[in-house]
Formats: C-alpha cells, sequence, structure tokens
C-alpha cells in the first residue's frame, strides 16, 4: 500500500509563494491503477515527486509499501528508486544518445541483470509495445507514441513495485495516448505493480480501478 | 549498494560523447588547438634556448673545456655517449708585436680542418683563411688588425713570457665575432707550431643538442688526472647561462598567461557541455542512479573527451614542431643580426622536451576536471525534480 499523509510543499519563485500542496492525505492500494486528476497547476506532477522521492515535502510522511520515501537518507532513497520504482515522464525523457535498447536495459544493468537475461527482458519488453524493429534505433527516431511506449517499457523493465507516470499522455493524440496507457496497465498487471498516473484525460477514467482529484493542491474528491 | 563501475559508465560517457557527434567536436577543436600552440610554444622556447647556447658555444668554444692534458691522453679518450667532437687546442699566453707595438695575448693553437668542420668560428672569418698546418700563419680578430695596421700577408712575431717560444708568423685571415674574449685577447696558428716546449693541451668538447654537460663533466672527473681542469659552459659564460634563465621564465610567463585563458576556455566550455545534459542527470538520478555513479560518469566523460581531443592536439603539436623544423626553423635574424648571443645564425629549431608534451594535456585535464567540479555537486546536492525543473 502507498499511504500519503497530511504532506504539504510550497515553492518560493519570482512569483511569490506557491503551496503546491496542502495538507493532501491519500491512500493507493498495492496493485492497483490509480489516476490523479486536476487541471494544470492543481500539484499532480508534485504529488507524484513526493511520493517516489523526487521532491521532498515540506511535512507530511510517504510510506511506500512500509518505506518512509520522505525520511531516506541519499543512499537510501537511490536504493529505493532503483529497485522499487519506475517513473514516465511527460516527455519520455529518453536519453538521447541511447539506443531504444539501450534505454530500456539501463534500469536492468542498474539492478544488476546481465547477459542472456537482460537481452531476452529487452526483447520482450520491445517486442511487447509493439517496436520490436526498433532495438537499434535513437530516441530521435522516434514519433511522440513511440517515445512515450518505450519510455514505459524502460520504467517497468526491471519490475518495480511502484510505476509512477506523469501526464504520459499529455503530448499524444488520442489514440496514441490510450495505446501508451493500454500497455503501462498490461505490463503493470503482469509483475502486479501499482500504478499511479497523473492526468487530465477523462477518457482514460475506465481503465482505472481508482480516480483521486487535486484542486489547488488539495485533494477534493476520491472514486472509481 | 550494487553499485555499476567505472567501467559501465566509462561506456555510457563514450557513446554520449560519440553520439553527441557536433558538441564533441566542437569542445575537442578548442582543446585540440590549445593543447597544440602550448606544445608548439614550449618547443619554441627550448628553440630559442638551443639556438642562444649553439650561437655561442658551438661558434669557438664547446660545451665543456678540459685544460692542463697530458699528451698521453688523446681527443678520441674523452669521446663518450653525447659527445660529437673533440678538438685539441694548445694556448701559450705571451706577446704579439708587430709594426712598433705590442700587446699581451694568448696564441692559440688549432687544426683548422677540425674546426672548420666541428665549429661555426669559420663563418666569423671576414677575410682570408684559416691557417693551415706545417705553415707559419696567424688568424687575427679585426680589432687586433687594425690596432696593429696589419692587412693579409703582414709580419707579426710571438713570444712566450718566458722565452722558449718566438714564432714569425703572417696573417692569413681576419675574423670578427663580435665576442670580447675572442676580438680582443686570443690569435690563432696552426696547431703543430705549438707542438714542443711541453705546452699541455686544452680538449673543446662539443656535445650533441639537448646532452646537458653534468654527466660529462663528472664521467671526466673519475676518468682524467686530478691535474685536468674541467669547465663547462656556464662555469665560462655565466652571463648567458643567466640570459638563458630569463629566457625561460620569460616564456614561463607567457605561457602560464596563455594556459590560463586557454584553462578558463576550457572549463567554461565544459561546464556548458554538462549543463547542457543537465536534465538528463535528472532523469538517471530518478531511476535512482546514486552520487557516486553519478560522479562517476561526468569523470569518465570529462576523461575520455580530454584523452580524444588532447591526443589529437598532442599529433597536431608535434606535426607542427616537426615540419616547421624540418623546413628550416624560424629565421629572426632580422632582430638579432646585432646580438652576440646569435652571433652565427638568426635561425630558431623548436625542439620537442618530454616536458612540452606532457604538460599541456595535464593543464587540460587539471582544469577540465576542476570545471566538472561545480556542475558534479549542483548534480549530488539536487534533488531529481529541481535538477528537471532546471531546464
Amino acid at each position: 500500500m502507498i499511504s500519503v499523509s497530511d504532506i504539504t510543499k510550497t515553492f518560493r519563485s519570482g512569483r511569490g509563494r506557491v503551496d503546491a500542496l496542502e495538507n493532501v492525505s491519500l491512500e493507493v492500494p498495492a496493485g492497483g491503477f490509480t489516476a490523479v486528476m486536476g487541471k494544470s497547476g492543481s500539484g499532480k506532477s508534485t504529488l507524484l515527486n513526493c511520493i517516489g522521492g523526487l521532491e521532498v515535502p515540506d511535512q507530511g510522511e510517504i510510506r511506500c509499501f512500509d518505506t518512509p520515501v520522505n525520511r531516506l537518507g541519499t543512499r537510501q532513497l537511490s536504493l529505493f528508486q532503483r529497485h522499487m520504482l519506475g517513473y514516465v515522464f511527460q516527455r519520455g525523457n529518453l536519453l538521447s544518445y541511447l539506443t531504444v535498447a539501450e534505454n530500456i536495459g539501463l534500469p536492468l544493468t542498474l539492478n544488476g541483470v546481465a547477459g542472456v537475461k537482460r537481452a531476452q527482458r529487452i526483447q520482450d519488453l520491445l517486442a511487447g509495445i509493439g517496436l520490436a524493429d526498433a532495438a537499434k534505433a535513437m530516441p530521435h527516431e522516434l514519433s511522440g507514441g513511440e517515445t512515450q511506449r518505450v519510455s514505459v517499457a524502460r520504467a517497468v523493465a526491471h519490475r518495480p513495485r511502484l510505476l509512477l507516470a506523469d501526464e504520459p499522455t499529455a503530448n499524444l493524440d488520442t489514440a496514441s495516448g490510450r495505446q501508451v496507457v493500454a500497455i503501462m496497465h498490461r505490463l503493470g498487471v503482469e509483475d502486479n505493480c501499482t500504478i499511479i498516473m497523473a492526468t487530465h484525460d477523462r477518457d482514460i477514467i475506465h481503465a482505472v480501478d481508482q480516480v483521486i482529484y487535486l484542486k489547488d493542491g488539495k485533494t477534493v474528491r476520491e472514486g472509481v | 549498494m550494487n553499485e555499476s563501475g567505472i567501467g559501465f559508465w566509462a561506456r555510457i560517457a563514450f557513446l554520449f560523447l560519440v553520439r553527441s557527434g557536433r558538441a564533441t567536436a566542437a569542445l575537442s577543436v578548442m582543446v585540440v588547438t590549445a593543447v597544440a600552440a602550448l606544445i608548439f610554444l614550449s618547443a619554441l622556447s627550448v628553440g630559442v634556448e638551443d639556438a642562444m647556447l649553439r650561437n655561442t658555444v658551438g661558434l669557438f668554444s664547446g660545451h665543456v673545456t678540459v685544460h692542463h692534458l697530458p699528451e698521453e691522453i688523446l681527443p678520441d679518450d674523452l669521446q663518450s655517449k653525447g659527445v660529437q667532437a673533440v678538438l685539441k687546442r694548445r694556448y701559450l699566453p705571451g706577446v704579439l708585436s708587430g709594426g712598433g707595438l705590442s700587446q699581451p695575448l694568448t696564441l692559440c693553437g688549432i687544426d683548422s680542418d677540425r674546426e672548420s668542420a666541428i665549429t661555426a668560428f669559420q663563418k666569423k672569418i671576414i677575410e682570408g683563411r684559416y691557417p693551415l698546418a706545417g705553415r707559419a700563419e696567424i688568424l687575427v680578430s679585426r680589432d687586433l688588425a687594425r690596432s696593429f695596421g696589419m692587412r693579409i700577408g703582414g709580419r707579426l712575431r710571438f713570444a712566450d713570457r718566458l722565452g722558449k717560444t718566438a714564432l714569425n708568423l703572417t696573417v692569413v685571415g681576419i675574423y670578427q665575432t663580435g665576442l670580447e674574449f675572442l676580438d680582443r685577447g686570443i690569435v690563432f696558428c696552426p696547431l703543430d707550431r705549438l707542438s714542443s716546449g711541453g705546452i699541455p693541451w686544452t680538449a673543446a668538447v662539443f656535445l650533441n643538442a639537448g646532452i646537458s654537460p653534468d654527466p660529462i663533466l663528472r664521467h671526466y672527473r673519475q676518468q682524467l688526472p686530478e691535474t685536468a681542469r674541467l669547465e663547462s659552459w656556464e662555469d665560462q659564460m655565466p652571463d648567458l647561462r643567466q640570459l638563458i634563465d630569463l629566457e625561460a621564465v620569460s616564456m614561463v610567463v607567457v605561457i602560464l598567461l596563455v594556459f590560463g585563458v586557454v584553462a578558463i576556455g576550457i572549463a567554461c566550455s565544459f561546464v556548458i557541455f554538462i549543463i547542457r545534459n543537465m536534465r538528463e542527470y535528472g532523469v538517471l538520478k530518478a531511476m535512482g542512479v546514486s552520487t557516486a555513479e553519478m560522479v562517476k560518469l561526468i569523470v569518465a566523460k570529462v576523461i575520455l573527451m580530454n584523452l580524444l581531443a588532447c591526443g589529437a592536439g598532442l599529433l597536431t603539436g608535434v606535426l607542427a614542431v616537426v615540419v616547421v623544423a624540418r623546413a628550416g626553423g624560424i629565421d629572426i635574424s632580422a632582430f638579432t643580426s646585432h646580438n652576440r648571443y646569435f652571433a652565427v645564425s638568426g635561425v630558431i629549431y623548436p625542439r620537442l622536451t618530454a616536458f612540452s608534451l606532457w604538460a599541456p594535456p595535464a593543464v587540460s585535464l587539471v582544469f577540465s576536471m576542476l570545471a566538472a567540479v561545480w556542475p558534479a555537486v549542483l548534480v549530488a546536492r539536487r534533488r531529481a525534480a529541481d535538477i528537471l525543473r532546471m531546464i
């Protein structure tokens, strides 16, 4: 289970103080697919970043499978992110100087998976996302939808327990977006992975188990 | 934590450099140019020192002079590794008379054929020729010839202080070097004129380029009798030693200034090179790449980049030195015609030394590593989300 208790996150910038999250609490069951919905600036990305340890909340506690993520030291946090977490960014963020196969293989290498096992896993994932022939392609040779599919494959390659996806369909057309969500769902289910996806796309509600609505940094509603 | 080794990160760094071809090439050009220029400057500095030494020592005196050598020791006995040639000479102090005037000076007996083959003195004979073996001939400076009112064919008489040797000699050559000790206090005759009377001989030892006189002096001290007196060119010409040191210091200052400018350029370029890809460090951090691994990646990039660029710079610099040296050097005669330290030739041949080869790449690497510290600290201290928000 993912448990978020009373977290607050404030940013200070040239525009003054911005309360990105205010006393947010929620629970996400293990193995489920949860969507965090809300308008732009509602705090979706900040919430995901806090859950994944990319950001530290100013107050409150986050526990992922009994690990207090916001209280981990640098080394323990890296270990948690390496083994337990997969992250799909809004813009894919594939490493531009690695091929598709090398991008997918990176978390495997980081987790000590090598040789035939690694090659087989990459091949399976490429087939799973419909890009079996793109192993040696560079990221700039892919379309937006293909980039996000590779990004999903990279995020789940090492079979993490938690997959965070920050608006993975935001820059895609409807068909490509649905394809990415379907792939994410399928690959997540295969490994019993808990998925939390930030989105403002209402069309994908049918694919998720739970929806959490955010408005101005506060939870306004939970439901299906 | 099961951290990935430097080999893995070196491979990632290599892929980054190769596949970011244009950025790598742009930065490489700067490092290559800087390293090549610094190598050439260092070689040129050595070349200037060589030229000054060659012009003074090579004119007559040699790098090492051994006085008071007994007859049983032969010039060949003084040959050793690094020695180009040994010239046999005899010095006899006395008085030179002619035209109603007399002047105390030293008569030097020389082997004209060997002298003209080894030294550059012949280039300083402005009239006539060297005195020939077996003949009672004398070579005098222009200043002395003027003092005595002598021309080619004139007659001079030399007598030593003890009256054991008296020679009547015909002037066959007049020279001008611009060096005080050669133009004022010495005249030359064939070696065989001074072979009798138990006058000890003096060896003028000429060394190959770049050979220090110190090991040769140590070798001679072990081999030669205690009566032999040894002098290096530094003992004979302390002013030249100081001038060469001064030139070296000046060149070091110039090189340091160039190093400074180049180093700042290299450092800034590396910072831009790393900052430009900051987002990718944020992605890696989100994937659980540790701080130590991130530092390994940055260091691997810097070192690999330097290895590639410095290798090319080294090659370019060496090539430039070789081409210039083989093409006849750099002729600065127009600026040295009245300089006694360039008495024979104003041509500079750049020469590579171990220092000129390792110092520029080392400086490039050190400054690049220093330049990488700030981005590395930035990556290490910031959260992944902060880095991803930066660009």
